[in-house]
């Protein structure tokens, strides 16, 4: 292997940027500061730092929207509680509000995925919290079954969808060797959230009223939503152009099957999480754990 | 359960195994899991059971996104690429619980034939995973992926 092939293979890998040193000698002043400008934008997309106190806020911001993300989803159990018991509505009509939340969190990854990679981190991440906020608020106005839905399965599940993707491209982008474990440190968040959001409804529906309540969940998905975003810094050069579907990916056989092995996947634990949750074990004292 | 489980898994990941390597094998854990759950009948029973799959569950999530961040070159495609991921598996988490339901209800509302049907699922989910890491590595056995 001889250097300069090697070179050339990894400029391409880093997005195909090639640096014209021509231009700075002809072009004048402003062009030329503003030549260094990409070119110290370049360095940064072909070295990820792998730590140091950026790298890491950043996986502080993806725990955080992590919590929103999924966590917040997990504290539906205790609504499901509140709509069976108090407000008497069927089980069967409650559950699909719950079902359409997560179906929309997932669905709406292509477009929040995509408009992560075009750069939009920060306003993707503020739009989907606005949605996720406004529906928290609208759910502790709703009093009939539509309201809810339209409130906390559609407006909240697509505020949801939109915030997931952004900080996984970031994250992603600032660590090569630590991948693995950034990623997995920055889905504990999913934990902490379901604790924080079941916790904040459960706790205080008996002492200030459902709305009440609810309007504070709001407020803590408020917070959170606001860390992140002073948070997050993206670090890759936009990719502004391109396909919204990347149709092309399904040719490589490791992508194509990998997303056929999820498919099974997700298909076969949803069971398992709507059977099994410790959580409804523990709040509904009844035969549901056992059969 | 799944907030010690991830970053630990994660780390080994890094370290040792491959993200890939390891959600083949928690999806098989997994599956092993849910037949397991046929053989138990009691409270305490469902305590321990509920323990272990929200450690497995926990951490095969964890690296579910890993893993295919190791599928893509260009990071600047890691949202595209996740994200269709994401928007597929959208339906199967729509169509899962009602096709387990529609079992228990044909099967007289025993679990025995939806669980059978879970496990299975989760068996093929790692086999084609599996495919995956072939497609990357050839029919090698010690990679890290």
């Amino acid at each position: 292997m001889t250097s300069p092939s090697m070179v050339a293979d990894s400029d391409i890998e880093k997005g195909g940027h090639l640096s014209h040193p021509d231009d700075v000698s002809t072009s004048g002043p402003e062009d030329a500061a503003h030549q260094t400008d990409s070119e110290q934008l370049e360095k940064l997309d072909s070295e990820p730092p792998n730590g140091g106190l950026l790298a890491w806020s950043q996986v502080l911001g993806g725990i955080l929207l992590n919590m929103l993300a999924w966590g917040y989803p997990t504290s539906f159990g205790v609504y499901q509680l509140y709509y069976r018991d108090t407000l008497k509505l069927p089980e069967s009509q409650i559950s699909w509000i719950g079902s359409l939340q997560v179906f929309l969190a997932c669905a709406m990854c292509t477009f929040s995925g995509r408009l992560a990679d075009a750069g939009y981190i920060k306003s993707t991440i503020i739009a989907g919290s606005f949605l996720i906020v406004f529906g928290t608020f609208m759910t502790s106005l709703a009093k009939e079954y539509w309201q809810f839905f339209l409130a906390q399965g559609i407006c909240i599940g697509l505020g949801l969808g939109i915030i997931f993707m952004p900080p996984v491209s970031v994250i992603n982008s600032y660590f090569t060797t630590k991948r693995s474990f950034v990623l997995s440190v920055a889905a504990t968040g999913t934990g902490f959230g379901a604790v924080v959001f079941s916790a904040t409804v459960q706790y205080l529906i008996p002492k200030v009223g459902f709305p009440w309540a609810v309007r504070c969940a709001a407020f803590v998905a408020l917070s959170i939503a606001t860390l992140a975003v002073l948070i997050l810094r993206p670090r890759l050069q936009p990719r502004k152009s391109g396909p919204l579907f990347e149709w092309e990916a399904f040719k490589e056989a490791p992508y194509a099957f990998y997303t056929l092995g999820a498919f099974l996947f997700f298909l076969a634990l949803y069971f398992g999480f709507f059977y099994v949750s410790v959580p409804r074990c523990f709040f509904v004292d009844s035969n549901d754990c056992s059969h | 359960m799944s907030v010690p489980s991830r970053p630990i898994v994660g780390f080994l990941a890094d370290r040792y195994f491959g993200p890939i390597n390891l959600y083949i094998l928690h999806t098989l854990i997994l599956g092993g899991l849910v037949f397991a759950w046929i053989g138990v009948h009691d409270r305490a029973g469902m305590y321990v059971f509920a323990f272990f799959f929200g450690l497995a569950n926990g951490a095969a999530q964890g690296l579910y996104s890993a893993a295919l961040a190791s599928l893509t070159t260009d990071p600047r495609k890691m949202g595209t690429r996740f994200g269709m991921v994401c928007t597929i598996m959208a339906f199967a988490t729509l169509a899962g619980p009602p096709i387990a339901g529609a079992i228990i209800d044909a099967t007289d509302g025993r679990y025995l034939y939806a669980q059978m049907w879970a496990g299975l699922l989760l068996i093929l989910a790692a086999c084609v995973i599996g495919c995956s890491r072939v497609a990357v590595t050839g029919w090698k056995f010690w990679v890290k992926i």
